[in-house]
């Protein structure tokens, strides 16, 4: 009895909570189907939903080609900042070496700077490489802030994962490649995925880097399109909202299919602690 | 070499490099500056880039003209890309220095974009041009001085012509038709007594006067302005804006002017949720009927009478004494400069006066531009606010009573003085406090208060 | 031990080299910059430490960060705890929907911030959801425009924090109860203890190494915190909701004073670091 009102306690808990990220959320489709120029207010569905604001928004905010870039950086940043964040948390968490401490915090800095300011060096000292204007001048900053995250991130993950796995492995004449492959990344498959995800959300989402170091609006990237609908002094709401539901959809697809590996790896993880 | 002289080399070197590498460049002389210009364009093909922030319509408009003068002249492509405003001035100075600066560029207005792109000498000076395509008969002098700045980008309003606009902006008093008929109000009003006994009567019969969306805090400021060119000489306020010697924002009609507005939202005269509602969502509560008026821009106009069908009307903030001249915060729309890297500044400068001709006046009317250089660009639609508003700017105009925008006075007076006329709304502040506020920033940054 | 050394220097290597080109050496021109008065694009001059202490002096600039010390509790201390309640309800339990409440609850992390900005620029508009519903449950007293109220637009935006980083905790810290020995709840279990006991004698301990990393992201996340403010109220109503991460902004883009910029900014890069540092050696006791 007791357990029951518990469970019926704990179904009420989540879905509030549940409503309440969502319903922000659906406001912005609301809004986004309002007629354009119409006032908005409150949380009311349009008497006459403007589906055409999303084709609409295609166009204006030309989105097709901005995807096509954010695909194109994304599609790099997220698999190499991966590898490379692995390596270094693997390194970082499992062994000990000289300076491992002072090295690692060094790491940090990356995840606890504001690059709001230090865009603008950053863009003088890729001008004088030539990197500015194209898409590897936005790779390389988003990898090493990647990178940054991926080391803190990867390198909690090792830290926390039996030692005697790793022990054990090596007294089999393992060496350190293949406990990383064997042993750990099976283990680490829910902490990997969970670090894509956030890697490919912060590439996509990207915007000060992206506006600052492609001065082509023609290679900008996918949130670059929001501004189309916002001018100096005036706002086309409907059209903007329409606009942030397109930038927001393939993340939250791309998302919806890590999820799945996720969860698939997280039990695996279960069994195996 | 002992370990203290090698570490007195060492600071040496470090400092020596340090010194020599300041963040920056020189200026630098244009390449060919001193060559004659020409109306004459070149036989071969150029592509010419132009980057700009205007949306909507006025971008449609300035696309069609490009296209216009591509097929006047075939070799010649003139290739328009849009940035938001938001984010154009976060890049426009990187832009405009790196190799691919665009050849035409809005530069933004006053001290923000503009100053630091001339001091940098990255604009070209179009003085030479204006003799040449007769600029100074085309638009009133009150226009080309905002895009006029000394060689050292430190003087504005006067010196050098570094732009040209294609059209302008005005703030005054929308105002919804069917309540004014229902509280029995007429416009325009003859005297800003007038309009305050307006805003009274309709406050009394339980309507929001005022309706504002201020989250954003510029749009307060508006307001302020609007009030101060009433209250304060035309002149003294235009040297203030340029940063001239001795002048001051405590004076008696600035005081005059920020002392109504604190009335104002005392009164209740300004909708109370103004601070929270942004600029757009506070048209959209105008458009649906709440509030009798709106001191807004013409940038809102388009929305208004799409969305209102003849049910607004806009007319000028009224002067305080009947029968002065009208005047307004307004100005040009932001002009467009030539970069001094432009390989082509004939064919720029030439595109620039063909998008100004009186030939194009239409194009640029019909997107939404209010006219600069021509009088009968266009008619606007019978009963609507566009009516207003057009007459208003040519009154305002036939005088040069244009009075620019109080943020260009230094890079930083918008945030300065926008949140301080949010405060004043919310009554946070005091109308003294705030102008010992911005005038200190003023003074601060002009260096000479 | 030295050969490990190296091996592990080999694996760090190539990830540190883009670090270090792309951010350590930017980051280093900013501080250089720190010293100039320079607008980001003529010539600038040599100020040596008085931007520093000019942006010290400035009251403004300390309000800023006072008002991130606000959202330390909205950002990072909320989360937390509401992450734990989320991850050990979801995981005592073993309900149906696990997957659908995961994905829903982790939703806002991954959205973009204007998307989330303008979302709650409705909902707490003056006719936004908010006021619609404290007027539904009979608040209507307490309804106002939210994000222009002087003592409001701070808590309400930090709010906004806690929606965001609430999700990514408690994603955190189901995959660290996953990791917890199912055995030791069982023996919790068999001992008659409740959830609540269960929670503070299993859970808890068991996810330390999670509480460390939750705690330095969301902390990051708070003084840090940009966007949110950029999209929603641009630092006002007055500057009731600036936060360094906006001035530096402002100084940088709106007002061309890059030197001072990269000041605040390295000031708040010493701030953050500090405070990361300090959790983690707090939280450290097994390392």
């Amino acid at each position: 009895m007791n357990a029951r009102f518990e469970r019926l306690g704990a179904y009420t808990f989540l879905c509030l909570f549940a409503l309440a990220v969502l319903l922000p959320l659906f406001s912005i489709l609301s809004v986004a189907l309002q007629p354009q120029g119409a006032p908005v207010t409150g949380l009311s569905w349009p008497d006459d939903p403007q589906w055409g604001n999303f084709a609409r928004a295609w166009t204006t905010g030309s989105f097709g080609d901005l995807i096509t870039s954010s695909m194109i950086v994304a599609v790099v940043v997220v698999p190499v900042a991966t590898v490379l964040s692995v390596m270094t948390g693997y390194a970082f968490g499992t062994m000990r070496f000289r300076g491992s401490t002072p090295l690692f915090y060094v790491m940090l800095i990356g995840i606890v700077m504001p690059y709001e300011a230090t865009v603008v060096p950053l863009y003088y000292d890729l001008r004088q490489f030539g990197l500015t204007d194209n898409y590897l001048g936005l790779m390389l900053p988003e990898i090493g802030l990647s990178v940054s995250f991926g080391t803190f991130w990867m390198r909690a993950f090792f830290l926390s994962t039996p030692r005697a796995l790793i022990e054990a492995a090596r007294m089999d004449g393992a060496n350190s490649f293949t406990v990383l492959f064997r042993i750990l990344l099976p283990v680490a498959r829910p902490a990997v995925t969970t670090l894509m995800v956030l890697f490919f959300v912060w590439s996509w989402n990207e915007f000060l880097l992206s506006l600052v170091l492609l001065q082509d609006p023609a290679v900008r990237t996918a949130p670059a399109g929001l501004g189309l609908f916002v001018g100096q002094r005036t706002t086309d709401v409907a059209g903007l909202s329409a606009g942030a539901l397109i930038v927001t959809v393939p993340v939250v697809l791309v998302y919806l299919f890590l999820q799945r590996h996720v969860i698939r790896g997280m039990l695996q993880g279960a069994v195996k602690g | 070499m002992t370990l203290t002289t090698r570490t007195i080399a060492g600071l040496a070197l470090i400092a020596a490099t340090v010194t020599a590498c300041a963040p920056g460049a020189a200026p630098t002389e244009a390449p060919d500056a001193g060559k004659a210009v020409s109306s004459a364009l070149p036989t071969e093909p150029v592509t010419l880039t132009l980057s700009h922030f205007e949306e909507g319509g006025q971008g449609k408009a300035i696309e069609q003209l490009a296209a216009k003068y591509q097929q006047l002249h075939p070799n010649i492509t003139i290739k328009p890309t849009y940035t938001a405003f938001a984010d154009y001035g976060k890049n426009i100075k990187l832009q405009m220095s790196s190799e691919s600066a665009p050849d035409i560029a809005q530069a933004g207005q006053a001290q923000t974009m503009q100053g630091p792109l001339v001091q940098a000498g990255l604009l070209r000076p179009l003085d030479e041009y204006a003799k040449l395509y007769g600029w100074s008969e085309r638009f009133k002098p009150g226009l080309l001085d905002q895009a006029r700045f000394s060689k050292d980008g430190k003087t504005f309003g006067t010196g050098e012509l570094y732009g040209i606009a294609l059209g302008g902006n005005l703030v005054g008093i929308y105002y919804n038709r069917d309540k004014l008929a229902k509280l029995g109000i007429t416009t325009p009003f003859k005297d800003l007594a007038a309009f305050q006994d307006a805003l009274a009567k309709a406050k009394a019969a339980g309507e929001t006067p005022i309706q504002l969306g201020n989250l954003e805090a510029w749009p307060g400021n508006h307001v302020l302005s609007d009030l101060i060119a009433q209250y304060e000489p035309l002149e003294n306020g235009l040297n203030w804006v340029y940063g001239r010697k001795g002048a001051t924002f405590d004076s008696p009609g600035v005081q005059q002017a920020t002392k109504t507005l604190a009335e104002w939202a005392k009164s209740g005269y300004i909708d109370s949720s103004a601070n929270g509602t942004s600029d757009s969502d506070g048209v959209g509560k105008f458009i649906k009927g709440k509030g009798v008026f709106m001191v807004s821009g013409s940038w809102n106009r388009s929305r208004i009478d799409e969305n209102m069908d003849g049910k607004a009307g806009f007319t000028a903030m009224p002067p305080v004494k009947a029968g002065d001249p009208v005047r307004a915060t307004g100005a040009t729309t932001s002009p467009f400069s030539i970069s001094a890297k432009t390989k082509y500044p004939d064919v720029a400068a030439g595109f620039i006066d063909f998008m100004t001709r009186p030939e194009n006046a239409a194009t640029l009317f019909q997107g939404g531009y209010l006219p600069v250089a021509e009088r009968d660009a266009g008619q606007p639609k019978a009963g609507s606010a566009q009516e207003g508003l057009v007459e208003t700017w040519q009154q305002v105009l036939a005088d040069d009573g244009l009075a620019l925008y109080l943020d260009w006075a230094t890079p930083s007076m918008g945030d300065t003085l926008f949140p301080a006329v949010q405060q004043l709304i919310a009554g946070k502040t005091t109308p003294d406090e705030l102008i010992s506020t911005v005038q200190e920033n003023w003074a601060d940054e002009r260096g000479n208060g | 031990m030295r050969a490990n050394s190296r091996v592990a220097y080999l694996y760090i290597l190539p990830g540190f080299l883009v670090f270090a080109l792309f951010v350590l050496v930017p980051l280093g021109h900013t501080a250089w910059l720190s010293l100039y008065d320079w607008d980001g694009i003529t010539l600038g001059t040599w100020t040596g430490l008085d931007n520093y202490t000019e942006q010290l002096a400035d009251p403004d600039v300390r309000t800023a960060f006072s008002h991130s010390m606000v959202f330390l509790f909205f950002f990072a201390a909320l989360p937390i705890g509401l992450g734990l309640v989320l991850a050990s309800v979801l995981s005592r339990f073993r309900l149906r929907g696990l997957g659908f409440f995961r994905t829903v609850i982790f939703l806002p992390q991954v959205v973009t911030a204007v998307v989330v900005g303008i979302a709650w620029r409705w909902m707490y508009a003056d006719e936004g959801t908010v006021n619609q519903l404290l007027s539904a449950v009979g608040l209507d007293g307490l309804a106002r425009a939210w994000l222009g109220d002087f003592t409001w637009a701070l808590p309400a935006l930090g709010l906004v924090g806690t929606w965001v980083m609430s999700g990514l905790c408690m994603v955190l810290f189901l995959a660290g109860i996953s990791k917890i020995d199912a055995s030791l709840y069982e023996a919790a279990r068999v001992d008659g203890a409740g959830p609540v006991r269960e929670f503070f004698a299993v859970t808890l301990p068991g996810l330390k190494q999670e509480m460390a990393v939750g705690l330095t992201l969301t902390t990051i996340a708070a003084l840090r915190s940009f966007d949110l403010v950029y999209v929603t109220t641009g630092g006002g109503p007055g500057n009731a909701t600036n936060v360094p991460g906006f001035e530096i902004y402002k100084l940088a883009f709106r007002q061309g004073a890059v030197g001072e910029a990269c000041a605040v900014a390295v000031m708040l890069t010493v701030l953050i670091f500090t405070v990361v540092l300090l959790i983690t050696r707090l939280l450290r006791e097994k390392l």
